[in-house]
């Protein structure tokens, strides 16, 4: 802690780099965003229809800012890794401020040679500047000063691969670096740089929390340097949102008394990593709920909340690893189990019938679609509260092997208490007498009956049976059973030439719905660069800079379209040759396949009492 | 009672995070043991029926998790428990020390007649064992508990701990203790003790 604060008071770099980003963030509402956002769509578009978006952007942008720069890797992740790095080493100091880069490098290159603390010191505090940088294109001199250590950062670990969180890279042979360097880096054995993205949680005393890779033990320095950064900025009455270094974004939350930052090379844009450190910091607030995280805090400041976390780890895990393949987390929409209307309102009726007094929400999902939800007229669930109740389900397999009866905080709901879930699998057999059989524990719908009465254990225990019972009365569980092994519709239902998949977001139910993925999105990762197409594409409309009602883009590998309108939200993925009329046409008649069949896809019908 | 009736006994496991006490219950009710156990969330309901002396015991068992965050909630289970199985790991000093403090607990604010056993579990790991046997029945004798090393890997024990258990059972404490064992009653007359801490809304 000492050595972070002797860096901030001493190094002139560093108080530049905080007026640069305080810049950066009177600003952030347009310039960051813009520099994120709204460039992509531009240069996108005028790519559209041209050709080839990624590569021309990225030649575009090389001319630019290095943070425009960064907004246009969305488009081919896999091909700048390899082949964007070379440039982006030796971008920064080209865009950046090549007089002052090197003025400044050399002299700081001894302070910060010989520990890894120093040298993720140097990769943060370079990092910060390049926001600044691209943001405040008026703050010249203390940008470019700061900006000048930019190279100094990322050289040594960029070489191979990314560039910056230098701390963490395994000492590249062609460093051109000091040795002092190459040798702290191998005082790490674990390659933090092999992940493309990370979440650290930590608190505001600096104290490591939560780490999605690796041990958070071992980060204690680099947490130092966060909380640094970030009260370094807060003590000016402002807020650290964001940092570019080559390659990879930062991203910052500070919440009350924890901070979480997300540092990625996905190429996504702030608001959605934004955005998902907010819907960690839910999760933290789902275990703990809002009043007990605080109050941790206020009686000890020092507090290691690991101790409070702990067993909870796999909830976080699955949830980080949730956001980057699941299009439900960035919509904030729940997918439904396509089901005939007559049989979902016959399920929603179980559920209400006899229902104790003091059941608050009843639902039932099945891998990882509701099946159906019922709930108090006046107490709406907000589809961020249940896509954390979808985690829960998701990330843990004991709840099939019992009856659990679980602490649970909605933070939407009220996040100043706990609610209290009796969950169980309709479909294991709990039954277990001296003769029963073991139990396969391979249940695939799940119950989640959700109270204020920590009491009502056994009442709703005595709720599940009846509604197991009416369900088989009524052949709802074989009906669900057969939704779930037949698998999801094809695109080849929708019948749409050179429609390859797509999403549709029902804005007013906050549900969407997409086909199986096909070829040539076979392969996991070329899955995963779909995904980022989508985020892509939804980060350009949803840009708070410059919004936009369609988005159209034609890439080498597919065109994208995005359309916005009040009641929905449609993102489609066509082949590369497909015309902007065309794709147009055929969204249309999708529109029309979705109104015919939406009754199927969505609950339109909220089940209230 | 007539010594043929079904016997419900509400049964809560207590003990520090990991020693196993999932393990155990899965052993006893499915005789199945998952090398990938996760850690238990909240707590977890179980029954099962034994037969012991021509007795048919139907256990209730609440597995609890261990996290110091639940330790709040655990009064919730045992104030209506007619036993409780406290476990430690072996090969963990520290989570016999964490015994020590639940049985506190159970004696200051569980129900004055629980009946005690005290499971030191993971056995099989003899060659890292940190509490002896002869240590831990020797506490367990002093505050009259029941006393069983275990293990849910290899089965061993198991079935005689919730054996013996049983036998240990009064006659009386079975057919008395709470009524709340019955879940009608529940149902109707909520008697069970007022709301302990824990934030409900």
């Amino acid at each position: 802690m000492a050595s972070e604060i002797e860096f901030l008071g001493e190094a002139p770099g560093s108080h530049y780099s905080g007026d640069a980003l305080l810049l950066a963030d009177e600003e952030a509402d347009d310039s960051v965003s813009v520099s994120g956002g709204s460039s992509t769509p531009t240069s996108q578009l005028l790519a559209g229809g041209v050709g080839s978006a990624g590569p021309d952007t990225d030649a575009v942008a090389s001319a630019l800012q290095a943070g425009d720069l960064e907004a246009d890797r969305d488009d081919d992740d896999d091909d700048d890794d390899g082949a964007a790095n070379p440039s982006s080493s030796s971008q920064p100091a080209a865009t950046g401020g090549t007089a002052a880069a090197t003025a400044a490098s050399p002299a700081r290159r001894p302070r910060l040679a010989s520990t890894s603390l120093k040298e993720a010191l140097r990769a943060e505090a370079s990092v910060s500047s390049r926001s600044g940088a691209s943001a405040a294109n008026a703050n010249a001199a203390a940008s470019s000063a700061t900006a000048g250590l930019a190279p100094a950062a990322s050289s040594p670990a960029s070489n191979n691969s990314a560039s910056s969180t230098a701390s963490d890279k395994p000492a590249p042979q062609a460093a051109h670096q000091s040795d002092s360097v190459v040798e702290s880096a191998e005082d790490i054995p674990f390659n933090w740089a092999a992940d493309e993205k990370h979440i650290f949680i930590l608190s505001n005393a600096g104290k490591p929390i939560y780490s999605r890779y690796g041990s958070e033990d071992r980060l204690v320095t680099m947490m130092g340097v966060i909380q640094a950064l970030v009260s370094f900025v807060q003590d000016k009455n402002d807020t650290l949102r964001s940092i570019i270094a080559g390659d990879y974004r930062f991203v910052f939350l500070s919440k009350g008394p924890i901070i979480l930052v997300a540092v990625a090379r996905t190429g996504e844009s702030e608001m959605h990593l934004s955005s998902q450190l907010h819907i960690v910091y839910n999760q933290i607030i789902s275990v703990l709920t809002h009043t007990q995280l605080t109050s941790i805090f206020e009686q000890r400041r020092n507090y290691d909340l690991r101790r409070m976390l702990a067993g909870t780890e796999k909830f976080f895990d699955s949830l980080i690893t949730l956001v980057d393949s699941d299009p439900s987390f960035f919509l904030t929409a729940v997918r439904c189990l396509p089901l005939a209307p007559t049989i979902r309102n016959t399920i929603g009726q179980t559920l209400q019938q006899n229902r104790p007094a003091d059941l608050l929400f009843a639902m039932m999902i099945a891998e990882k679609q509701l099946v159906t939800l019922v709930r108090p007229k006046k107490y709406p669930l907000h589809p961020s509260d249940l896509l954390l109740i979808f985690n829960l389900v998701n990330a843990s397999t004991s709840f099939s092997a019992a009856e659990s009866w679980i602490p649970l905080c909605l933070p939407k709901f009220n996040n100043r208490g706990f609610l209290h879930a009796h969950v169980s699998y309709l479909d294991a057999d709990l039954e277990t007498d001296a003769d029963a059989p073991a139990r396969s524990g391979s249940g695939r719908v799940c119950l989640l009956l959700i109270t204020t009465n920590k009491d009502l254990f056994f009442v709703l225990s005595e709720f599940r049976k009846q509604i197991l019972q009416s369900l088989q009365a009524t052949q709802s569980m074989e009906a669900i059973q057969d939704a779930l092994d037949r698998e999801n519709y094809r695109i080849a239902h929708v019948d749409i030439a050179g429609l390859r998949h797509f999403i549709y977001k029902s804005k007013n139910t906050s549900q969407f719905t997409q086909p199986e993925l096909e070829a040539p999105y076979t392969t996991p990762e070329e899955r995963q660069r779909l995904f980022r197409q989508y985020q892509h594409v939804h980060s350009a409309i949803h840009s708070t800079a410059r919004p936009l009602k369609i988005y159209f883009n034609n890439g080498s590998k597919e065109a994208m379209l995005g359309w916005i309108t009040t009641n929905f939200e449609l993102y489609a993925t066509f082949g590369p040759l497909v015309t902007k009329s065309g794709a147009i046409a055929a969204v249309n008649r999708l529109l029309q396949w979705i109104k015919h069949e939406e009754d199927k896809l969505f609950i339109l019908n909220a089940q209230v009492f | 009672m007539s010594s043929l009736s079904l016997r419900e006994v509400k049964l809560c496991l207590l003990g520090d995070a990991g020693v196993g006490k999932s393990s155990l219950v899965l052993r006893f009710v499915a005789d199945s043991f998952n090398e990938n156990s996760e850690s238990t969330i909240g707590a977890s309901f179980m029954s099962k029926t034994l037969i012991v002396e021509d007795q048919t015991f139907k256990y209730q068992i609440w597995d609890t998790a261990g996290q110091e965050k639940y330790r709040g909630l655990a009064p919730m289970y045992y104030r209506n428990a007619a036993a409780a199985i406290i476990v430690y790991e072996i090969t963990r000093k520290q989570s016999f020390e964490a015994l020590k403090h639940w049985v506190k607990e159970l004696r200051q604010f569980g129900p004055s007649n629980i009946i005690l056993a005290i499971a030191g579990n993971k056995s099989d790991l003899e060659s890292q064992r940190q509490v002896s046997s002869d240590e831990a029945k020797e506490y367990a004798d002093s505050i009259d508990a029941l006393f069983v090393e275990t293990s849910a890997l290899t089965a061993d024990n198991v079935s005689y701990l919730f054996e013996a258990l049983s036998k240990r059972l009064p006659q009386e404490s079975i057919a008395q203790p709470k009524p709340a064992s019955t879940v009608q009653l529940v149902d109707e007359t909520p008697n069970k003790p007022k709301n302990e801490k824990c934030g409900a809304c």
